[in-house]
Order: structure tokens, then C-alpha cells, then sequence
């Protein structure tokens, strides 16, 4: 019998614990294989660094927040929307992705919270791929119409021959005027689904803007004026070059049992 | 590689924000803390056939016993 953190344990454990002890230290708790956008998590970003001359390799908080956010109780009422006093819904926004086609102004003709991160604060979104839902309408059975509620199929699209590509983003600093906490918050850009993207992305047809090489350092390091950077953030990278398949959806609820069964 | 999203578990006075992660070959846990104390990463791991929660590196196992129960209950009841 061996002790691990006062517990007594075989020496198989023992020697388990050690071995795993030993594989935690060197994880990147960022090697994740799904990044959820709406859990607010790092991710990988490529910036420009300080002497705008090269990049560093950086991690920055996904969903965009304006510097006007005065604490994290203003980024939740602002991303998940609120009843003030007189109990009036303030609906919540998300910025996860940035439209291409509002970056400089917005839906509604004023300008964008995207504005001045488009022009000055332009990086990379490193990704391996992600996941999209394609929505399916059964018919009804007597009536031979869609159903009005849709099931909705996981995607997984991916770029052809590429370990990994890049996606277009904007960043901002932001500050937690309570603690002092600072981060870096960045948004995606989506620009109009290309043919096989309107297929999976049914429901919104949007994807985000993928870049090759040469856009993607031009998007970085170029000095670009408005109409460029909305030409580039509009770019559909081509679908004849990108993979779609269907994958298994695997539910949260597996409980860590049963996850530990799959594994052994 | 993380395995599920993130989750939170909101205690008393803390608040848990919880990813599960296989590394080794093996699970763990890694708990970010609202109150700013150092992240915990924990594995439920078997002693004398009877599991029981610990934190890796060794050194925080009050914490991992009751942070790890914690996650444990919130698994279960999901």
C-alpha cells in the first residue's frame, strides 16, 4: 500500500496517480475538442504583436465586450439581456460572431460596437474545424406538409487537407472596473454561407469567414481602408475546398461513470 | 482533450466553473473559482476499492474531497 495526498492506495494507483500527476502538468487545458461559444471560453488567437511586425500566439475570451461594460455584472446583463426596475425587458446580444456586412455600421444605420476593432484590431481565429446544425422539417404524416418544428443534425465542416485554417476576427480589450481584471475579447466574422454551408446552415445561412494565407495576412498586417476590410470579411472561401459530415451527438448527461466505461 | 462543456455549480458563497478534460487516458476535472483562489484540477481516483476524490498535482485534498463531491452530486443530478 502506497499514500497519494494522505489516501492509502495500491501501488497500481499510486503508481496511475504519479503517471497522471506527471500529464497534467504538461496539458493545455485549451486542448479542448469542442469549444462551445457560449460558454465565454479561451481560445487560440493569432495578433499582431507590439511592433506590428510579427505575431504572437495568444488566448482571448470568445464574445466580443464593448470597453463601456462597466463589470461582469453588466457582461451578463449585456450578453444574456435583463428586466430593469420598471420591469421592462433589455434584450441581450451576442457577440460571438461580427456580420461582415455590419462591422462598420449596424442593422440599424448607427455605428458599430465592431467599428474601430475592424480597423485597428484585426487577428486570426485558429480552428481545426467546427459545428454547425442542419434543420430538417418531417412531413407531417396525413397531411404531407412540413412540420412546423425541425430536427436539428449536428455538422462537422472542416477545411480539405488542413490540420488547421483560419478564421476571420476583431478583438477588444476589456476591463473589469471592480477588480481590475483585464482581457481580451475577440468576435468571428461570418460572412454569407457558401453552396455547401446553405446546405448544412440551413437555417441562417452564414459561415464563418475562413481565410487563405495570403487574405489572412493581408487581413492582419495590411493597411486597409473600410471598403477592403468588408471585401475580406465578406470573402466566401470556396466549398469545393471544405468537408461536411454528420457526427453523433453525444449528450451532456453522460455521467462520469459511464464516460469512464467508454474509455476503458 | 476537454471532453463536455463547461459548467458552473454555484455554492453558497462560490461559484464553481467546472471542464472535463481525458488526459492519460484518464479523467479529470479542472475548477475555476470565483473567489480567485488558484484553479483545482481533481480525479476521482480508487482507494482500497472505495473512490475517492484528490487533487493533482498532490497537496489540496480537503479541497479536492469537497469540490470533487460537488461535482460528482451535480453529475448525477443532471
Amino acid at each position: 500500500m502506497c499514500y497519494y495526498n494522505g489516501q492509502k492506495v495500491s501501488r497500481a494507483e499510486f503508481i496511475k496517480l504519479l503517471q497522471l500527476e506527471k500529464a497534467v502538468k504538461k496539458y493545455d487545458f485549451l486542448n479542448r475538442a469542442v469549444h462551445n461559444g457560449f460558454a465565454y471560453a479561451p481560445i487560440a488567437v493569432l495578433k499582431r504583436d507590439t511592433d506590428e511586425t510579427n505575431f504572437d500566439i495568444v488566448q482571448m475570451e470568445w464574445g466580443f465586450l464593448p470597453p463601456y461594460l462597466k463589470n461582469r455584472e453588466a457582461v451578463a446583463k449585456f450578453r444574456n439581456g435583463y428586466k430593469d426596475e420598471q420591469g421592462k425587458w433589455h434584450i441581450g446580444y451576442t457577440t460571438l460572431n461580427a456580420k461582415a456586412e455590419n462591422l462598420f455600421n449596424n442593422e440599424k444605420g448607427n455605428p458599430s460596437i465592431y467599428a474601430d476593432a475592424a480597423r485597428k484590431r484585426r487577428c486570426l481565429v485558429l480552428s481545426t474545424g467546427f459545428y454547425e446544425w442542419r434543420h430538417v422539417f418531417p412531413l407531417n404524416k396525413k397531411t404531407g406538409q412540413p412540420l412546423k418544428t425541425s430536427i436539428k443534425y449536428p455538422y462537422y465542416i472542416s477545411v480539405k487537407d488542413q490540420e488547421y485554417f483560419y478564421m476571420a476576427g476583431i478583438w477588444q480589450e476589456w476591463t473589469d472596473k471592480d477588480t481590475g481584471e483585464t482581457v481580451q475579447t475577440v468576435s468571428v466574422t461570418t460572412a454569407e454561407a457558401n453552396p455547401l454551408m446553405q446546405q448544412v446552415h440551413n437555417s441562417k445561412k452564414r459561415m464563418p469567414t475562413i481565410l487563405n494565407d495570403d487574405l489572412a495576412y493581408e487581413w492582419m498586417f495590411g493597411d486597409l481602408n473600410d471598403e477592403r476590410i468588408t471585401e475580406i470579411a465578406l470573402s466566401q472561401f470556396p466549398a469545393k475546398q471544405m468537408d461536411a459530415c454528420t457526427i453523433v451527438y453525444i449528450s451532456e448527461k453522460l455521467t462520469t461513470q459511464f464516460r469512464r466505461k467508454l474509455t476503458t | 482533450m476537454q471532453t463536455d462543456p463547461t459548467f458552473e455549480i454555484v455554492l453558497s458563497d462560490i461559484t464553481m466553473t467546472v471542464t472535463s478534460h481525458f488526459v492519460a487516458n484518464d479523467e479529470v476535472f479542472r475548477i475555476g473559482f470565483s473567489d480567485g483562489r488558484p484553479p483545482l484540477v481533481v480525479h476521482e481516483a480508487l482507494g482500497g476499492n472505495r473512490p475517492f476524490w484528490t487533487s493533482l498535482p498532490q497537496g489540496r485534498q480537503k479541497e479536492a474531497e469537497f469540490f470533487g463531491a460537488r461535482i460528482a452530486e451535480y453529475l448525477k443530478n443532471k
